[in-house]
């Protein structure tokens, strides 16, 4: 570089040396370079993550036998009411794959529920995303469902080695087939930009002129298996409000989604058993 | 202590800033805020390093977001090559060492990367009066903070500098 240039002019010629020089750039190194960056970030994430750990572990330390044994006892009966549950939804299944042989329909897809801590929340009006502490090496792959107890959380949109991100159902570019409990026609669910300092929501369409909701009475908006992603039944949000649409035949309106999505520390992703090719 | 070791110490401070923002970004979620404060990783090399070998430390740093974040490749690598042009191009327009100069700048650059980051993840919601508000609010919430918190961040770096005897001051009488 010239040594009569000053030093703002040189600045300028390296920027555009910068922006040419990306521009010029292959396709695959410029795809490649942001899971590198992500590899790269990882441990980072990780570290800070298990730090957290450390540090709920020290508080729960803290506290008295009194509390603990309370907690136990309670997470007995928790464990007593789930075991119950758990012989029902195996009789259940059984019951299920009879039917399924003797009418010779394709079985239902399996998930194996892989569960995995929150690293980082990130949510703007760009994006609205969590990193979580699970994935490749975890069989996570982009697209796969992500639940937690409160129902749908969102979909896997990239997986690294060890990390992979969680794109929310609030996200804008978040889009999937559902149906209202009871109904089993189909409608659509879209994330929605979100308004800082209030709670997400998304939005529902394609809502058959038919359906009724008030705030007395609002609907349970739940996942479709249309969509290829989520099995049936999971819930998204609640429904309180429609509106008719221009052309009158159908209705859209506000979903409200679980406030505890904005908090969550843990969630689980399903795996398929059975990937297909 | 080489230059090139600095600069490392440089892109080491700023990475422990962006993790720790990430860290309150975290945390802040179940309020519905999120600060976005590039411009702090970039004003301090930009108006007091006086050498063009300072854009390793803000390339280096761009790198770190770009893995941190779901952006098109090369959003902040350009973006954060851009802002330190611009700062660059104030550093003898503006008094450094008056805290008010710096943080207004400051607020100035981070507030074009929000537009530019704006606009290339609108995915046509230009139009829509519900993402600019959206992006109002997290952009005066940042604004706030970051006019607060660089006097303080360039000052820490400067200090940390003359630990290693590194004084960018002596650099700085040099047009």
């Amino acid at each position: 570089m010239p040594r009569n240039l000053s030093y703002q002019s040189k600045a300028i010629i390296i920027l555009i040396v910068v922006v040419i020089g990306w521009l010029l750039l292959p396709g695959f190194l410029k795809r490649w370079s942001q899971p590198v960056f992500a590899t790269f970030n990882a441990p980072s994430a990780i570290s800070i993550s298990y730090l957290r750990d450390l540090q709920n572990y020290w508080e729960l330390r803290s506290q008295s036998k009194g509390r603990l044994i309370e907690s136990a006892i309670e997470l007995a009966r928790g464990n007593a009411a789930l075991s119950l549950s758990h012989q029902r939804i195996d009789t259940l299944m059984r019951e299920n794959r009879a039917w399924e042989e003797f009418f010779n329909l394709p079985p239902e897809p399996d998930y194996r529920f892989e569960v995995a801590r929150v690293v980082q929340r990130d949510l703007n009006a760009w994006w609205q995303t969590l990193v979580i502490r699970k994935g490749t090496h975890h069989g996570i792959r982009p697209g796969q469902a992500v639940v937690f107890t409160g129902g749908v959380v969102g979909r896997v949109y990239s997986a690294n080695h060890s990390t992979a991100v969680v794109e929310l159902l609030s996200s804008p570019r978040f889009r999937s087939a559902a149906h209202f409990e009871g109904d089993r026609r189909p409608v659509e669910f879209t994330g929605r930009i979100n308004h800082g300092l209030r709670p997400a929501s998304g939005q529902v369409s394609t809502v058959p002129a038919d359906i009724t909701v008030s705030i007395e009475r609002p609907l349970r908006l739940m996942s479709s298996r249309l969509g290829g992603i989520f099995p049936d039944g999971l819930v998204l949000g609640y429904v309180y409000h429609l509106d008719p649409t221009p052309d009158g035949l159908f209705q859209r309106g506000t979903v409200r989604l679980d406030p505890r999505l904005l908090e969550l520390r843990e969630v689980a992703v399903l795996v398929p058993l059975d990937p297909s090719p | 202590m080489t230059a090139l070791q600095r600069l490392i110490t440089l892109f080491l401070l700023n990475a422990v800033a962006c993790l720790t923002l990430g860290e309150l970004n975290h945390f802040l979620t179940p309020y519905g805020v999120n600060l976005h404060v590039d411009a702090l990783y970039v004003v301090f090399v930009a108006l007091f390093i006086h050498e063009t070998r300072g854009l390793i430390p803000v390339l280096l740093i761009a790198a770190l977001m770009e893995g941190r974040t779901p952006t098109p490749p090369g959003a902040y690598l350009i973006g954060y090559a851009a802002m330190w042009t611009l700062f660059v191009g104030f550093r003898m327009r503006i008094q450094r060492y008056h805290a008010d100069h710096l943080s207004l700048l400051a607020v100035a650059g981070n507030s074009l990367f929000i537009l530019y980051l704006s606009l290339l993840h609108s995915r046509g919601h230009v139009s829509l009066p519900a993402y600019w508000s959206s992006i109002f609010v997290e952009l005066l919430i940042s604004s706030a903070v970051l006019f607060l918190f660089v006097p303080f961040w360039c000052r820490v770096q400067k200090s940390a500098l003359l630990r290693i005897g590194w004084d960018p001051g002596q650099q700085l009488n040099t047009p």
